[in-house]
């Protein structure tokens, strides 16, 4: 293997090993949340926050997240939240639609869900049975 | 003395006359539906299920009945319904195996699902496979007893609780047996009840969990490898007696996890082979008496947001952490604890030892700050910045210790 090959490599291995950015897979009934320390057995309503450094924090219910906020003085982080509809996948907090109804007995109560902007159809309640918002009016 | 004789007579003759009717389902009987006959029943009557196999969708109950199995009878939910839902009074229900119910739908189905109730019995049943084993929601003096109730969770898929309990009060839920469930038994807003001697075991997220219940006890259960243990969580006055906490281990694992609760009592438990035996966040002027902590990683986890709790009479054995916390404060109290690390000397002999004991290693603190550092965990170094932290503190506060440690087993 010549030189050339070998830094090929090692370009490759260090653009891997960092600049992951995405959220992280949460792993149901294993993971516990970071504020509330309960274990996450719904992902419907789990999400995380991601700080520059790369350091994950999941919740078990966005009520969870909005306190840690609340607590916490960084701003640069990022949220993901996860989406109500497929389970799973986590929807970046500028662009998810949030919906709040009593109905949804959520793990820690918190019963506000999100959505992707262009699911909102498939909230699967009337509109007039929940409240909506945007990320912007609940960490204000 | 004639209206005594007529008084006495009603009184002993009457349960004969109001006694409700007998209605019997299964093959060969009057009935081959259980909907039908419930159907038909008058209130207070007694439907006898036969041995069988009965698929009937979704079964409503709406007047006070009892309903009885003889020879185990399956009632088959398909995967597709609610089997029972009980909408009544004083319903009894006894010796019926409730399997397959529908799954994970937004309206929670469950094997047995009672809602705005009271006085119902749930008793010597087998749910199998279910949903939600038993539900019950908005209810009262209700009493759940003796049922085994089995699921087969896996670690990746949802699956609900195996007693679940909502908004209601004075229940009784005792000597059930339940595996396999999200989690054993679940309160949420249920206040004036109490647990005992249940057996919750291998259950994915906690054996038992409360939220927002004040005022409910519970005693002589049996709590072993649930994925994290037991939680008590936003709650008043909950008092948990002599039960057993064993083999709860993982990352996130507890043998009892408190958080934001007060004013409860736990005494005489016994925390064995955790992770963390006990871990307490946010939790105020607890009781912690006369309990038994061995082989657990960390007995106790204290963190700093507890207050005014009393830690007294403890027996400390074997644990590779005795207590841990991560702050500097000290607002908790410990005294006459056995602890078997303990190596101060006795002389005037009774039975206290003369100089206090330090349950906060070094290493424990620093453990606490960065979990890594455990890979260094006993040795050489490590013993001797114990031993030197022991003689002059510096890293552990200062009135973290046990003044009057306990010389022998409490």
């Amino acid at each position: 293997m010549n030189l050339k090959n070998c830094f090929t490599i090692l370009i490759i291995l260090s653009a891997i090993s960092c600049g992951q950015s995405g959220p992280e897979k949460i792993e149901l009934n294993k993971d516990a949340c970071y504020q509330c320390k309960m274990t996450i057995s719904d992902l419907s309503f789990a999400s995380q926050a991601i700080t520059q450094k790369g350091r994950v924090y999941k919740f078990d219910d966005i009520a969870c997240l909005l306190e840690y906020i609340k607590g916490n003085t960084v701003t640069e982080n990022q949220y993901w939240i996860g989406s109500f509809i497929n389970k799973g996948e986590f929807i970046q907090a500028d662009s998810a639609v949030f919906f709040y109804t009593e109905k949804l007995n959520s793990p820690m109560r918190g019963n506000i869900a999100a959505v992707n902007n262009w699911n909102i159809s498939q909230i699967p309640y009337d509109t007039s049975e929940y409240i909506r918002y945007a990320w912007k009016d609940l960490v204000k | 003395m004639r209206s005594l004789i007529v008084i006495l007579s009603v009184l002993f003759l009457a349960p004969l006359f109001i006694k409700g009717a007998q209605i019997r389902v299964g093959t060969g009987e009057a009935y081959k539906s259980i909907q039908l006959a419930i159907n038909a029943a008058q209130p207070y009557d007694t439907i006898h299920i036969n041995k069988g196999l009965y698929k009937e969708g979704n079964i409503q109950i709406t007047k006070p009945l009892t309903i009885i199995g003889k020879g185990w009878p399956e009632i088959d939910g398909e995967k597709k319904y609610e089997v029972f839902t009980i909408k009544a009074n004083d319903v009894i229900i006894r010796g019926l195996k409730v399997q397959h119910s529908g799954y994970a739908t937004l309206d929670d189905p469950g094997g047995i699902k009672v809602l705005e109730s009271q006085n119902v019995v749930i008793e010597n049943n087998w749910l199998f496979d279910n949903f939600f084993g038993v539900y019950l929601q908005y209810s009262k003096n209700c009493i759940v007893r003796g049922n085994r109730i089995q699921a087969y969770g896996k670690q990746e898929q949802e699956i609900g609780n195996g007693i679940h309990c909502w908004k209601s009060d004075s229940l009784i839920i005792e000597n059930n047996f339940i595996k396999g469930h999200r989690d054993g038994i679940y309160f949420e807003f249920v206040h004036y009840s109490s647990i005992h001697t249940n057996h919750a075991v291998s259950n994915i997220r906690y054996g038992l969990h409360f939220m927002f219940s004040n005022n409910d006890v519970y005693t002589e259960n049996k709590f072993q490898g649930n994925g994290a243990g037991v939680a008590v969580m936003y709650s008043r006055s909950v008092d948990m007696y002599k039960n057993i906490f064993y083999e709860n281990w993982g990352d996130a694992a507890y043998g009892l996890l408190l958080k934001e609760i007060s004013d409860g009592h736990i005494s005489g438990n016994q925390f064995t082979r955790n992770t963390v035996g006990v871990f307490m966040e946010g939790t105020n002027r607890m009781k912690v008496e006369k309990n038994k902590f061995d082989y657990n990683g960390w007995a106790m986890k204290i963190q700093a947001s507890c207050m005014e709790n009393e830690i007294k009479q403890n027996n400390f054995l074997a644990n590779t952490f005795d207590v841990s916390t991560n702050g500097t404060t000290v607002l908790n109290t410990f005294l006459h604890n056995y602890w078997d690390k303990y190596s101060g000397y006795d002389l005037n002999k009774d039975g206290i030892g003369d100089v206090p004991y330090r349950p906060l290693t070094m290493f424990g603190v620093l453990v606490e700050k960065v979990p890594a550092a455990m890979l260094l965990f006993r040795s050489f170094m490590v013993l001797l910045l114990d031993q030197s932290e022991k003689i002059f503190p510096t890293l552990t506060p200062d009135h973290f210790i046990d003044p009057k440690p306990s010389m022998k087993y409490v």
